[in-house]
């Protein structure tokens, strides 16, 4: 459509221009007349990706898009190192912008971008300074210019300590704090950062609603003045986390919590949460489940939520969290509680079916749950239930009629597909998480032509789809959906021309951390640029194609290879060196480090086996061939 | 029916249905604040506003004049530009020049709904572009240096949604 503005704009360019006037050579810019505020208003109309692009359209777009009106709902990513200069270009991306996510490379050995420049002398370093002047990552977070609303910091205990101090209330406008703490990679920094460093930290903070320590380096002192204090996401390790939760009880409205030893989840039920809505709750250790010949106190459980008459929110995380809590979360809850998640749990069904008392669920996920006898809970009754998630837990409710008032569902791949088309027939957004423990080829071949069934049906989502188990030719028309969402997916070129045929009606397409595997691809083009222009090609307007920037076009070879996941995920590890000395946000403490070591250690092992099988192999060849 | 005359910046007089000039915020502003009555044969001046697009305008409104009034979008809601009616579309297949004046006389005469129609329609040809395609567009000339490009393309990397 827009193509043809240009030889139009020409023509009438023409007419209009006095006609004395020199020819130019450029065409008249009319977009440049509006004044910013329209500007904001179109940017506005825009998804986040796609204002990516026009920040590099012109100086223009560019300062408008970095204003603090766009900048206040944009999150930095900041890998730097405190004490040393922050450059130019990064203060000014900062400088308007509402959130930070900074991960302090100076916390692991030999991880600080060379081109750093140190602020100031280090502590270990006499005699004059080699920093040239310029002002300090930390100085610059401090300055207490910085609009920064939330701020996310990935560092040693004892830097955070050391550089952020007292100085958190010079972030004026903070009001959410999340701190993740990582172990010391080596003797010099254990004993620099973190035995060296005063241990006793006061955080004191006006204005701070939302605090988060993350510890995955054992425990760290601190006390908390946060009069604000609404929400609080803690590892409970010692009496220093118990103190917090008592202190601040009464004013929470959200409490994410770990606990390390069962006295901290005893102690804590003990508390009264008044004001508390939302509920995140785990113990941590070997999920066993409890010794049945433990008693357990319910009536402390139960006092724990009627002391929280407003909870609406709850999430149990493993055994020993949920069989303490369920059943009191059922009995009491159940005249405010509206949304429940249990993971990683096995239930007796006795305990399991406490959970039909919640009469006003109106969402429910259940994530690797297993009911241990008695089977499925059949034809629930849940009136106000519109969201479902099941994630392998196939045991825990039977898709039967009660479900039929859920609209937004989904689910890992199993036989009960062609049931869901069957019973769940209101659903109008659902999502297939093709990526399950389980071959899912076979279910797709046998059960992917009932989806035309859920007529009602306008978003289908699809997750983990591979080129061995991808369901197009398994399909028939769904002419009810408008929106697909391919999210993790390896979608084939080849497949692009079957996809209009089956949904003919879509208005947008969306690739989300997909490959698209190609066999060729021509020279002298990026490839995922010329995919897409394809793809878009196959989706003409008013459909849209999106693209995510997570997403890729990547030759077939490599992407059979990605399937094959033993090799892949090894090559991985290998060609990261050691990636568990990473700061990974999501590197779980040291059990996460122990189990990608193991995971190594069992890959390599394979891939020894593997090749003296294939040494034997050419050796009995050969032999054979001797022979 | 009542009707008022207003005058575009080039002296043409459009003799308008109270009720569709009143569509514009600004005009029916004017009209409480001037205390102008109806079959008065006082002129309302629109000195931002050329004939050809004031007619323009007038065809808008004189299509829209039935609508509801718009209820406030909420804000946490996803804004679509896709919903753009038929009617609309082809009324806005128009040159360039003449689509960013309508913006502009949309905005001077407050006129929210010419205005949501416009902005969406700009917005769907920025959609889907690279920053050469949305250049090309719009006949934008590139001020960037290749080196401040690269520090914008880095910037990009850096910054994620919340």
């Amino acid at each position: 459509m827009a193509e043809e503005y240009g030889p139009v704009a020409k023509k009438r360019r023409i007419e209009i221009v006095e006609s004395s006037e020199e020819e130019e050579d450029e065409l008249e810019c009319f977009i440049d007349l509006l004044p910013d505020e329209i500007l904001i208003d179109i940017f506005e109309l825009l998804r986040f990706e796609e204002r990516k692009p026009c920040a590099l359209v012109c100086h223009r777009w560019h300062l408008i898009l970095r204003s603090n009106y766009f900048m206040s709902r944009t999150q930095c990513i900041l890998y730097h190192c405190f004490g040393m200069l922050i450059e130019p270009a990064r203060q000014r991306l900062l400088s308007n912008c509402g959130h930070i996510y900074f991960s302090d490379s100076g916390s692991v050995p030999g991880a600080t971008d060379k081109d750093l420049v140190p602020a100031h002398k280090g502590h270990d370093q006499p005699g004059p300074s080699s920093a040239k002047p310029g002002i300090s990552l930390e100085d610059f977070l401090f300055s207490g210019k910085l609009p920064l609303r939330s701020f996310t910091v990935t560092a040693l205990c004892g830097r955070i300590i050391t550089f952020v101090g007292g100085r958190l209330e010079q972030m004026p406008q903070l009001e959410e704090l999340v701190m993740n703490i990582v172990p010391p990679q080596d003797e010099e920094s254990k004993v620099k950062w973190v035995d060296e460093v005063d241990p006793l930290w006061t955080i004191k903070h006006p204005r701070l609603r939302s605090l988060s320590v993350l510890l995955y380096a054992g425990p760290m002192s601190y006390t908390l003045e946060l009069p604000q204090l609404r929400k609080l996401t803690i590892e409970v390790d010692t009496d220093n986390e118990l103190n917090a939760l008592i202190k601040y009880s009464e004013q929470l409205d959200e409490l994410w919590v770990l606990f390390y030893f069962s006295r901290a989840m005893e102690q804590t039920l003990t508390y009264p949460f008044p004001a508390l809505k939302k509920l995140n709750m785990k113990r941590y250790g070997a999920n066993d489940p409890p010794d049945p010949n433990t008693r357990v106190d319910d009536a402390s459980a139960e006092r724990f939520v009627k002391s929280a008459p407003l909870l609406e929110d709850v999430t149990l995380r493993c055994n020993i969290a949920t069989t303490r809590m369920l059943r009191a979360v059922c009995l009491i809850g159940h005249r405010s509680i509206t949304r429940l998640t249990l993971l990683d749990v096995v239930l007796p069904r006795s305990l399991f079916a406490f959970i039909t008392e919640l009469k006003k669920l109106e969402f429910l996920k259940l994530k690797k749950c297993e009911v241990e006898d008695g089977g499925p809970l059949r034809e629930v009754d849940f009136p106000r239930l519109k969201q479902l998630i099941l994630i392998n837990s196939g045991t825990c409710i039977r898709i039967d009629r009660g479900l039929s008032n859920v609209t937004h569902f989904k689910y890992s791949m199993d036989p009960k597909l062609s049931k869901i088309c069957h019973h769940m027939v209101q659903l109008e957004d659902f999502e297939i998480k093709l990526r399950t423990k389980y071959p899912v080829a076979d279910y797709v071949r046998d059960h992917f032509h009932s989806l035309p069934n859920l007529g009602q049906l306008q978003t289908f989502r699809l997750s983990g789809m591979k080129t061995v188990n991808r369901p197009w030719d398994f399909c028939r028309p769904m002419p009810a959906i408008e929106h697909l969402v391919l999210r993790k997916c390896h979608l084939v070129r080849g497949d692009f021309s079957k996809l209009p045929k089956l949904f003919p009606s879509l208005r947008l397409l969306e690739l989300q951390e997909t490959h698209i595997a190609y066999k060729r691809c021509p020279a002298g083009v990026d490839p995922l640029v010329h995919f897409h222009g394809r793809l878009k090609q196959f989706f003409p307007p008013p459909c849209r194609v999106v693209v995510d920037s997570s997403s890729c076009a990547t030759p077939l070879a490599t992407v059979l290879e990605m399937e094959d996941e033993f090799r892949w995920h090894l090559n991985q590890v290998r060609q990261a060196g050691l990636i568990i000395k990473q700061l990974h946000p999501k590197a779980k403490k040291r059990r996460e480090a122990a189990r990608l070591r193991a995971l190594i250690g069992k890959l390599e092992q394979a891939e020894q086996d593997e090749q003296e099988a294939l040494k034997k192999q050419t050796k009995n060849e050969g032999d054979q061939k001797e022979t | 029916m009542p009707t008022i005359k207003l005058q575009s910046s080039d002296g043409e007089v459009f003799d308008t249905d109270v009720q569709i000039a009143k569509c514009s915020g600004t005009i029916k502003t004017m009209l409480e604040d001037l205390g102008m009555d109806e079959g008065d044969d006082e002129v309302v001046p629109l000195p931002n506003v050329n004939s050809a697009i004031l007619r323009k305008v007038l065809q808008w409104a004189t299509f829209h004049k039935d609508d509801p009034i718009p209820v406030e979008d909420d804000d946490s809601k996803e804004k679509r530009t896709d919903d753009i009616s038929s009617w609309d579309a082809d009324f806005l297949k128009v040159d360039q020049g003449t689509l960013f004046e309508l913006i502009l006389a949309a905005n001077y005469l407050d006129i929210k709904g010419l205005l949501d129609v416009t902005c969406k329609t700009v917005a769907n040809m920025i959609k889907g572009k690279t920053p050469e395609e949305i250049r090309k567009t719009f006949n934008i000339k590139n001020d960037f240096t290749p080196a401040e490009e690269e520090q914008v393309r880095k910037e990009n990397e850096w910054c994620e949604e919340k």
